[in-house]
Parts: structure tokens; C-alpha cells; sequence
């Protein structure tokens, strides 16, 4: 255990902090208004322009070759500096890793600098009115057009994220009518100009307008923009799961400066009877860093984090509730008031929602981490125990009897 | 380490602390225990110790707890053993002799009613009593094993020796000692929590093992996120303690020491709640060795201060305190 | 006689009572306390026999004195404000006695109420086995009829006072070719013979309530059945209902005189001064008025209800309500007593403070555990779908 950061790491911090406290734009509009939307972009340009935008990716598509050390140390300070959202966060937090681990050379090259630019900007396509934590229930379908060498999908996804402002969007659609849940879905790229393609904006609780339905009627997609194979799109998804809980998508910065934050509100606001949850939310930001930081190390020896990332997303959505609502405590009658505060704790409220609800986190952390045994009507679970193995779930029995043997995994 | 105790500190092992037991299985474990070198963590090489720092005391304590051995582990290997030079440290580096310490303002010793030496706090200066200084009266504890034992009155200083009056060394003992202590509740923890997975596995109602119900599965998945996020920050602490060279960082290192107690704390004291109710009537029995380890974290989760203690501790760390 | 005058004369003859052999009765036994003066409580139930006050809501015709619930809630209050001691005789007058009412024969009421009503006879309930706990459908304990007996065999767990119980209510399989809740009865068998084996079970608080109770060839009349024979879910049931209502509220009360000791702990050691701790103080008298207007608000809904009917939820939403709230307060009453709570008495005597703590532990397990009351509301109350 060596908590101290290395001379270049340190010099890194400083440069960042540099950079950030020059350039950081203060007052931006909101992210849902067009000023609000161009200005945002015109800050993901300037990033970019600068290599701050993707730190940890290769220079060759926009980033420095930074460790994954330095890109934690960035996004604290990015948080620290109060950074604006980062609208290209679920091109570059979720479907970059997967692209860096599943797609050709080729497309690579096609949409890494794209999106490190700020010129495609991606929305994710997973939930449908049918299949929301229950993703495997996916009913878009992707039917084979062999004369264009391609695909025509139909079918329509919901709680697209910034979808009214997005050039592109990465989902998952079944190509195979035949097979069903988790097999015989596929990955695609879909730029949202295709002709057949429709985005449909409705208005989320804390204001956000871009909230979207995207609707698809046959719009075609070339064969080369499967990422993954054919008919793999699950396993592809998991691995933007895995990215999306954990720790991409939140890092420990975040609640840092949140918690910092909830500090100098209580100092302004001293109520002594809420004392002990503001200094709380400090003690479970720094356990998050701790974590996060050990999690950091065993990627860097090249494990990879599996369904630990579950317990990363309870933690944080959890966190992240409580922190509000300490504050709005805090703030009393002005917490009716619209601020940051109050937007922050609108959208804390879907926090254990999204990237997978706490629930079903929780169904992962309990079967993969502790090995509980899965849901299984009593008749069923006894003839699965007493020998009759038959594939009922397909690929995952496989999984499932190595940890029916091995008990807890966490717990050695 | 973890093979050495699972096979010499098994549950009967643990009950054989209780007054109904034979306290001698308890003191063959911890010999044996000793022979490795575990009471020596901390004590340096050329006096007879492993001589390690603190960043190795969590993996240590952790273990222990984890096993439930009902010995002063804290007091004796975070807290007096490095202090010890001479003549007792050998008995205490094989086991034979047994040290505790209360360092606090309470007047309850742990293990008080078996140590043959105690470490007080007398001023600014911590001093070593032999037993037969002090006037102790063995108490009843809900922790059976712990044999506590209340100081009747303070004893008279020149009958205790000094181990150390230098203001650094006594707060480097008291972290060490509530580092020590949050170690053992990380253990006590997993213990618990392996024991209810085991049960819920296997106990079947509805014609399913029990572990098949979601209400099951989540309230185990939140007591293994308890565990799981207290667990770096103690090691975080261990290091910033290992780092300590100056009031600067000592400051820093007694903040994130009481961190990582309440951490600790919270998170036993979760899996406590959530093993019993998981178990159903069983876990509510003396017969089944549930109630063993609660106990002890339990006892473990007020000692060496307890949360809200230390969460103000962190409060003024954070110039969020007006007391 | 109006209410007011009726409670006169219960704190009357409490205070007349509560003298002499009685006065160190006063706040013994209950939760945790189950081994307390058992032998002089057992005195008590007889002189409460004496007076007139078991059964004060059943019917006249059944010997009881058919009082409006108000008067019973006024009696379980007064019963409480006066400390008098915890009951021994409570499964027979709230289970077993109402039980009867509602599905007993007349000769089965005529046996066995006069008992119960003069405190003479204790019951205990053998529901619960190692394999049958939240699902008490399991039940494997077989009863045969032979040669004009019942023929018991199998195993009870869980059975509080068996061992001052007199007659034992059983849910036993008679049919063996039905499964689950079909097949089961509703047998009244006597504790005191050969084929009764009672083994203790120690608790967490280092004593014994409960035990096993062994059934190896026990016996019971043909006629101690209660409804017909098959019928024993349906009568189980209708007792579980009874089980949480006019009796639930004077365990509230009960909770009340606990509170009022946390309370007082809190002021007298100057832990009240503590921000945290009057916060949680506080939050434990808001949830002690949440669940006593809830009981009052709801009391006539139990209370009232014909036999045989299914209860509402609202017994479960209570159980809810009381078994985290009591929970906390003994985790509150032992941070009120600080890290002095894990020093015991002599010989593991318990402060009260460490009895709440203790104790409270099995609140969310037993009566029904926090996850079955869930469930219920869930799937009963809400009509959301079955798992």
C-alpha cells in the first residue's frame, strides 16, 4: 500500500489544475436550452484542442496516453475546478472501453477521433417500453438486407439520454427472430440522420428536455457497423455495463467535491442535529476513493472488475442520495428554491435507477459476489440441483454451477 | 495465517472463553499463534518481532477477528508490544503472557480478568501495571469471552513502569490500538457474513433455499457493500499511520483513523442485524455460534470510542465542529 | 358501567392487589424476562382468575364478561401504568380461548374455557418446527387416530412457557396424502404425560423461554380437535389474526413504559444533552405515537371482526410499525448506557437497557418475520402479484 502519487503524477495534478482553473467556463446554460447545448460543445472542442478530453486515451485519437491514475487525478480536478457536464460522457465513459475492446482497427479509427472531437456525440439505445431492467427483453429487431450488405431496424427505444442532441446512437437489437432473451441480439453504430430513424423528446422531473424515445422503421445500417459479432451483442453490452456502474462513469471526484461542498453549505448553515449525517457524507466520499483506488490498482495488474462494479454503483447512487438530502435539509425553506442543490437532488433521485437499478445490483452483488443461489420456482430449483442441467438459461449455466461450487467469492 | 486459524481457532475453540469453558484451548491457539510471529507484528526484528509496520496490522487483525479468538489482539500486538523492551516482551512474544490496556476514560478492562499486564494511560504517559497492582474486579459481559474486569480505583503510578511519556508514541499507541480494533470488527464482519451465506444457501423453505428470495439477496448485498467500502479506508489509515512524522500528518492520520472506526463500526454492526434476521430463530440461540461474534462486535463497536465519538473527532477534523 | 368509573375500579383492585405476596411483581417478567418469579406469576394468574379479569371481550354465554373493546383497552392501560407483571396465561386467554370461540364445539368450550378464565390452566402454542419456521405449511408432525386417541409424533420448536404449560395447541399432519396447508388439524394435547419430551433453549440473553418440545407416541382425545379434522390451517389462521389485535395494543403500552425508561436513563446520565442521541429520542416517541394511533385507529377493525373472516392487513402493518421501532430502541437504550452495556450483572443478569438490546434482536424474526409482513401487505393489502 503506497498511497503517495509519484513526482509525475503530481506535476500532472498541477498542469490539469493549471489548465482547468484558465479555462473553465463559468455560467454555462443549462445543458437542455440550444445556447445552452452549442456552449457545451464549444467547451468538449476546447478539451479536446488542449488533450484534455480523453486523457487516458491513445494520442492518435485525441487523448495523452495518460495512466488510469492520472485520468482519477484529472477527474478530480475537473470536479474540484466545478467542470461543466460532459456531454460526450456516454460516447466516451460508455461506449469507448467497449470499442477500445471489441471493435476493428477500422472502426476505431472511424469514430474514436470523432467522438474525442466532439463531432458525433452518443446516446445509448438499450431500454425499449418492454425491457427496462429486465434488458434481455429487447424486441427491437435488426432484419438482414443482404442486397446492401446490412441491416433494417425497427422497433423503438426510450430514456435516451440527451437523444434530441445527439448525432449517434450505440443499441442493442435482435437479429436473430429465433433465439430468444440474451441470444441472438446484436451491437450496432447508428448515426440518427438514417433515413427511418425518429427521435421523440418528452421532459425528465429535474427540466432536462432532451430526454428521448427513438423510433426505428427500417432504417438500414451497413454490416461493418456491428461492433462485436453477430448475434454477441449481449456479451458486448456487458462489458458497457461494467463500465457504466462503475468506475467510468463516477468517478471518486465527483462526491469529493460534492461532499466538500455539503461541508461549506453546513459551515454557512450549522444545524448540529444534521452534523453527523454532512460529516458522514464526507467519511463515505473518502471510502469511495479508497475503494475506487484499490479497484484502480487490481486494473492496472489487469484484473478486471466483473460484477464488483455493482457494488461501486450501489455505493455511489446511494451516496449520492443521502448527500442531497442532507442538503436540502440544510437549506431548509430556500431548499425549494431551483439552484444547484435542488437539481442535483432531482437527479439523485434516478441515480439507483439508471445504469441498472439498485434492485437488480443488488440480485449481481448477492448471486456473482456471494454466491446465492438465482430465483427458481421450488420444483425447478430441485431439478436443477439433482442432475437434469438442461440449458434452460443457455450460456449462463455455465457461470452459474462454477459458483454453486466455489461459494462466496468475495470472502476468501 | 488464514489456514493456522481456521484450523486451531475453531467456534468450540471461541466458547471454550466463555466462563463455562476451558480457557486453556484459548491459550494453546494463541501460542500457537505467537509461534508465527503474530504477537511480535509490530516489534522489531533484533528484540525477537517480524518487524513490520503498521500497513501490515489490518491483514493481521482482520484475520483474527475473522476467527473470533477471544484474546486482547489490539492491545497486545497494535498497541503494547512495540512499547515492550526486556524483560516481559519475550513472554509476551510466545503467548505466555498476556497484555491488555485501557487507554480511555473508562474504567472497563478487557480482558482484565486474564492479563497478567495492563497498560494505563497516567497523564501523558502510558505505564505498564503487573495485575497484582491494581485492584480489578472481574465483571459479567454480554460478551462472555471478553473477561472484562472493572479498575476499582486507579492505581499508584510508581507501581506501574513507563513505557513511554513522549506525546507522539502515546497517540501512535492510541491509533494503532483504535486501528486495531476496527481491524478485528472487519473480521468479526466477514465471519458473519460467510456463516449466513453458508446458512442461506442451504436452509430451504418454500421448497427453495432461502437465498433464493430477493428480500434475502439484498439485504446481504448491502451488508457486503459495508464491509467491502470500510475495508480500503482502513487500510488507508494504516498507511497514513505508517507515514506519521509530524503533528501535520499525525492530525491527518488520527482523522482518517476515526474513519475507518466508524466505517468499521456501522458495517459490523449492519452484518450483526442482517445475519440474525437472515438466520430467523436460530441465530436468536446460544446452540448456534452466530451469537459468538455478535457479541464480540458488539463489544468491539463502543471500545476505543465509538462512532459518534469519532464521527465528532472527524467533525472538528473538518472545522465542522462548534464544540 | 361507564368508562370512567371502570377504570376507577380496575386501578382500584390493582393497587388492592399488587400488596403483600404480589408488591415484588411489580415490573417482572415479559420479552426477555419469560424466567422471572414464573412460580408466584403463575399465583397471579389465578388470583386475575379470582377476580374476574381473564376474558374481559368474550361473551357472557361463554363466561366471559362481553366488555366493548374501549373497556379492555382501558384495562390493558391501566394493567400497565400499575407495572403489574408480565402474563404467563396469555396464549390460552388471547390464542387458544378465542380460537375456541370462534370454531370450538360446545363441549370443547365448556371443557376448556373455565380453565383459562380462572387462570388455572397454561397453553402453549406448537405451531413452529426445525423445517416449518415462516413456512409453517411444512408442518411434519404426524397425528394418527388409533383406538380412540390421537397419536403424536414429531417435533416443535420455538414453544414459549412449554414448560409451566399445561395443554399444548398443535398443528399436526393427520392426512398424509394432502401436502401443505391441506391435511393439517387443530389438536389440544395434555403436556403432562410419557410421550411430552421438553428440551430448553437457551437464548441470546443467556436464558431459557422457549424450548423444543418432543412428541414420541403423545396422546389426545379423539374430540380434542378443534374444527374438523383437515380444517387445521383455517382454524391456525384465525387465530394468527386474533393473535395481533386487542393484545398488540397493551404490548404498545408496554413499549411506552419502555420508552419512558430510555428516557429517563438519557436525563439522569445527561446523554439527552447529546444532539444525536435527543434526535433519536425524539424520532422514538414520534414512532411510539405512530403506532398507538394507528392501534386505536385500526383496533376496531380487528376487534370487531366475525369469525372467520380474513383479516385485513392491518395486523401486519403493525407488526411492521412495532418490530423495527422496538428494535431501535434497544439499540438506542444501549448507546444511552454507553460502554458500560456490556457489563451484566452477576451470573449474566441483565440491566434492563441490555434486555432491550438483546431481546429486540428477535423482534423482526418471530410473529412473523419483517420480510413475511411484507410480503402479506404486498401481495394481500396491495394485490400485487405473488413471487
Amino acid at each position: 500500500m503506497d498511497l503517495r502519487w509519484s513526482r509525475a503524477e503530481e506535476a500532472f495534478r498541477a498542469e490539469a489544475r493549471a489548465w482547468l482553473e484558465a479555462n473553465v467556463p463559468r455560467d454555462l446554460p443549462p445543458v437542455h436550452t440550444p445556447e445552452g447545448f452549442a456552449a457545451h460543445v464549444a467547451w468538449e472542442r476546447l478539451l479536446h484542442a488542449a488533450r484534455w478530453g480523453v486523457v487516458a486515451w491513445p494520442e492518435r485519437y485525441g487523448g495523452r496516453d495518460a495512466t488510469l491514475w492520472e485520468w482519477l487525478i484529472f477527474e478530480e480536478e475537473y470536479y474540484r475546478a466545478d467542470g461543466p457536464p460532459r456531454i460526450t460522457q456516454n460516447g466516451i465513459f460508455l461506449l469507448a472501453p467497449t470499442l477500445f475492446e471489441f471493435g476493428t482497427a477500422a472502426q476505431q479509427d472511424k469514430y474514436l477521433p470523432r467522438m474525442s472531437a466532439a463531432q458525433d456525440l452518443w446516446c445509448q439505445g438499450w431500454s425499449e417500453p418492454g425491457a427496462g431492467s429486465d434488458l434481455a427483453a429487447v424486441r427491437s429487431t435488426a432484419v438482414r438486407d443482404e442486397a446492401r450488405g446490412g441491416w433494417l431496424l425497427s422497433g423503438q427505444k426510450t430514456w435516451t439520454t440527451r437523444g434530441g442532441f445527439c448525432t449517434h446512437l450505440f443499441g442493442l437489437f435482435r437479429t436473430d427472430p429465433a433465439a430468444e432473451r440474451h441470444r441472438g441480439l446484436t451491437y450496432f453504430l447508428v448515426p440518427l440522420d438514417t433515413p427511418g430513424v425518429t427521435v421523440r423528446c418528452f421532459p425528465r422531473l429535474d427540466g432536462d428536455e432532451e430526454f428521448a424515445e427513438v423510433f426505428f422503421d427500417s432504417a438500414f445500417v451497413p454490416d461493418e457497423d456491428i461492433l462485436g459479432g453477430l448475434n454477441d451483442g449481449w456479451r458486448v453490452a456487458m462489458s458497457t455495463t461494467g463500465s457504466e456502474r462503475g468506475l467510468t462513469l463516477r468517478s471518486p471526484g465527483r462526491f469529493l467535491r460534492s461532499a466538500d461542498r455539503l461541508l461549506e453549505l453546513y459551515r454557512e448553515r450549522p444545524e448540529r442535529s444534521l452534523r453527523d449525517q454532512v460529516v458522514q457524507a464526507w467519511i463515505d466520499a473518502q471510502a469511495y476513493q479508497m475503494f475506487t483506488l484499490r479497484q484502480v490498482t487490481a486494473i492496472a495488474e489487469g484484473a478486471k472488475p466483473g460484477a464488483e462494479s455493482s457494488l461501486n454503483k450501489l455505493f455511489w447512487s446511494e451516496l449520492d442520495l443521502r448527500l442531497h438530502e442532507t442538503a436540502l435539509a440544510l437549506l431548509g425553506q430556500d431548499g425549494e428554491l431551483d439552484g444547484a442543490w435542488s437539481r442535483g437532488f432531482l437527479f439523485s433521485l434516478a441515480g439507483p435507477i439508471y445504469a441498472g437499478t439498485n434492485e437488480i445490483q443488488r440480485n449481481v452483488v448477492a448471486e456473482r459476489l456471494l454466491g446465492l443461489p438465482r430465483k427458481l420456482g421450488g420444483h425447478a430449483f430441485r431439478a436443477e440441483r439433482d442432475g437434469g442441467r438442461a440449458a434452460r438459461r443457455g450460456g449462463r449455466t455455465a457461470g452459474r454451477r462454477g459458483n454453486a461450487g466455489r461459494g462466496p467469492s468475495r470472502l476468501a | 495465517m488464514a489456514e493456522l486459524l481456521d484450523a486451531e481457532v475453531t467456534p468450540d475453540v471461541v466458547r471454550a472463553g466463555w466462563p463455562e469453558g476451558d480457557p486453556a484451548l484459548v491459550g494453546d491457539a494463541w501460542r500457537k499463534l505467537a509461534a508465527v510471529g503474530v504477537t511480535g507484528t509490530l516489534v522489531p526484528e533484533d528484540l525477537g518481532g517480524l518487524g513490520l509496520d503498521e500497513n501490515s496490522l489490518v491483514p493481521m487483525l482482520a484475520e483474527i477477528g475473522r476467527s473470533g479468538l477471544p484474546v486482547p489482539a489490539a492491545e497486545t500486538i497494535a498497541v503494547a508490544a512495540p512499547l515492550l523492551a526486556g524483560g516481559h516482551l519475550p513472554g509476551v512474544l510466545d503467548g505466555d503472557t498476556l497484555v491488555t490496556a485501557q487507554l480511555g476514560d473508562s474504567d472497563l478492562v478487557p480482558f482484565g480478568q486474564q492479563a497478567a499486564l495492563v497498560v494505563l494511560r497516567d497523564g501523558g504517559a502510558l505505564r505498564l501495571f503487573p495485575r497484582d497492582a491494581l485492584v480489578l474486579e472481574p465483571c459479567v459481559t454480554t460478551d462472555g469471552s471478553r473477561g472484562t474486569a472493572r479498575l476499582v480505583s486507579r492505581p499508584e503510578a510508581r507501581d506501574g513502569m513507563v513505557l513511554t511519556d513522549d506525546p507522539a508514541e502515546v497517540d501512535g499507541a492510541w491509533q494503532r490500538g483504535v486501528l486495531g480494533t476496527s481491524a478485528l470488527l472487519i473480521g468479526l464482519a466477514d465471519r458473519m457474513l460467510t456463516l449466513t451465506v453458508g446458512y442461506v444457501g442451504q436452509r430451504e423453505q418454500f421448497g427453495r433455499p432461502i437465498g433464493s428470495f430477493q428480500a434475502i439477496k439484498h439485504a446481504l448485498a448491502d451488508a457486503l457493500v459495508g464491509v467491502e467500502f470500510a475495508r480500503p479506508m482502513l487500510l488507508a489509515a494504516a498507511w497514513a499511520q505508517s507515514q506519521r512524522s509530524d503533528e501535520a500528518t499525525a492530525r491527518t492520520s488520527r482523522a482518517q483513523t476515526s474513519v475507518a472506526k466508524v466505517l468499521a463500526s456501522d458495517a459490523a454492526r449492519l452484518v450483526a442485524r442482517t445475519a440474525i434476521q437472515c438466520h430467523g430463530a436460530i441465530a436468536y440461540t446460544t446452540e448456534y455460534d452466530l451469537h459468538l461474534y455478535a457479541k464480540q462486535a458488539w463489544a468491539l463497536i463502543p471500545a476505543w470510542g465509538g462512532p459518534a465519538w469519532h464521527r465528532a473527532r472527524v467533525a472538528e477534523f473538518l472545522g465542522a465542529s462548534d464544540d | 358501567m361507564e368508562d370512567a368509573e371502570f377504570r376507577q375500579h380496575v386501578r382500584d383492585w390493582l393497587e388492592n392487589q399488587l400488596t403483600g405476596e404480589f408488591a415484588s411483581l411489580v415490573g417482572t417478567g415479559g420479552p426477555g424476562r419469560e424466567h422471572e418469579f414464573v412460580t408466584e406469576r403463575l399465583a397471579w394468574e389465578r388470583r386475575l382468575g379470582d377476580g374476574g379479569w381473564i376474558g374481559l371481550g368474550w361473551p357472557e354465554a361463554d363466561g366471559g364478561r362481553g366488555l366493548p373493546w374501549r373497556q379492555q383497552v382501558i384495562f390493558y392501560e391501566e394493567y400497565t401504568r400499575a407495572g403489574a407483571p408480565a402474563r404467563v396465561g396469555h396464549m390460552g386467554e388471547q390464542l387458544l380461548g378465542p380460537t375456541l370461540l370462534m370454531f370450538g364445539t360446545q363441549e370443547q368450550k365448556a371443557r376448556f374455557l373455565p380453565g383459562i378464565l380462572s387462570g388455572t390452566q397454561m397453553w402453549c402454542q406448537g405451531y413452529s418446527e426445525p423445517d416449518a419456521g415462516s413456512d409453517l405449511a411444512a408442518v411434519r408432525t404426524r397425528a394418527v387416530l388409533a383406538d380412540g386417541e390421537w397419536h403424536l409424533s414429531g417435533q416443535k420448536i420455538w414453544t414459549s412457557l412449554a414448560h409451566v404449560a399445561d395443554w399444548c395447541f398443535v398443528l399436526a399432519r393427520t392426512d398424509p396424502a394432502r401436502e401443505r396447508h391441506q391435511g393439517l388439524s387443530y389438536l389440544l394435547v395434555p403436556m403432562n404425560q410419557p410421550g411430552v419430551e421438553i428440551r430448553p433453549i437457551v437464548q441470546l440473553t443467556g436464558k431459557s423461554e422457549f424450548n423444543e418440545v418432543f412428541f414420541d407416541d403423545a396422546r389426545a382425545q379423539a374430540d380434542d380437535i378443534v374444527g374438523a379434522a383437515g380444517d387445521g390451517w383455517r382454524v391456525a389462521m384465525g387465530t394468527l389474526g386474533v393473535e395481533r389485535g386487542v393484545s398488540t395494543f397493551g404490548q404498545q403500552l408496554g413499549f411506552r413504559r419502555e420508552f419512558e425508561g430510555v428516557l429517563a436513563a438519557a436525563r439522569a446520565n445527561r446523554s439527552i444533552d447529546d444532539p444525536d442521541i435527543a434526535a433519536r429520542i425524539t424520532d422514538a416517541w414520534i414512532g411510539l405515537q405512530v403506532m398507538l394511533f394507528y392501534a386505536e385507529a385500526t383496533l376496531g377493525n380487528t376487534a370487531g371482526t366475525p369469525a372467520g373472516t380474513a383479516p385485513g392487513t392491518e395486523a401486519n402493518i403493525a407488526k411492521l410499525l412495532w418490530a423495527p421501532w422496538h428494535q431501535r430502541l434497544g439499540e438506542l437504550a444501549a448507546d444511552v448506557a454507553g460502554a458500560g452495556v456490556t457489563v451484566t450483572g452477576p451470573d449474566y443478569a441483565l440491566s434492563d437497557a441490555q434486555t432491550l438490546f438483546l431481546y429486540t434482536r428477535a423482534d423482526t424474526i418471530y410473529g412473523g418475520s419483517n420480510e413475511i409482513q411484507r410480503d402479506i401487505i404486498a401481495e394481500r393489502g396491495l394485490g400485487l402479484p405473488r413471487g
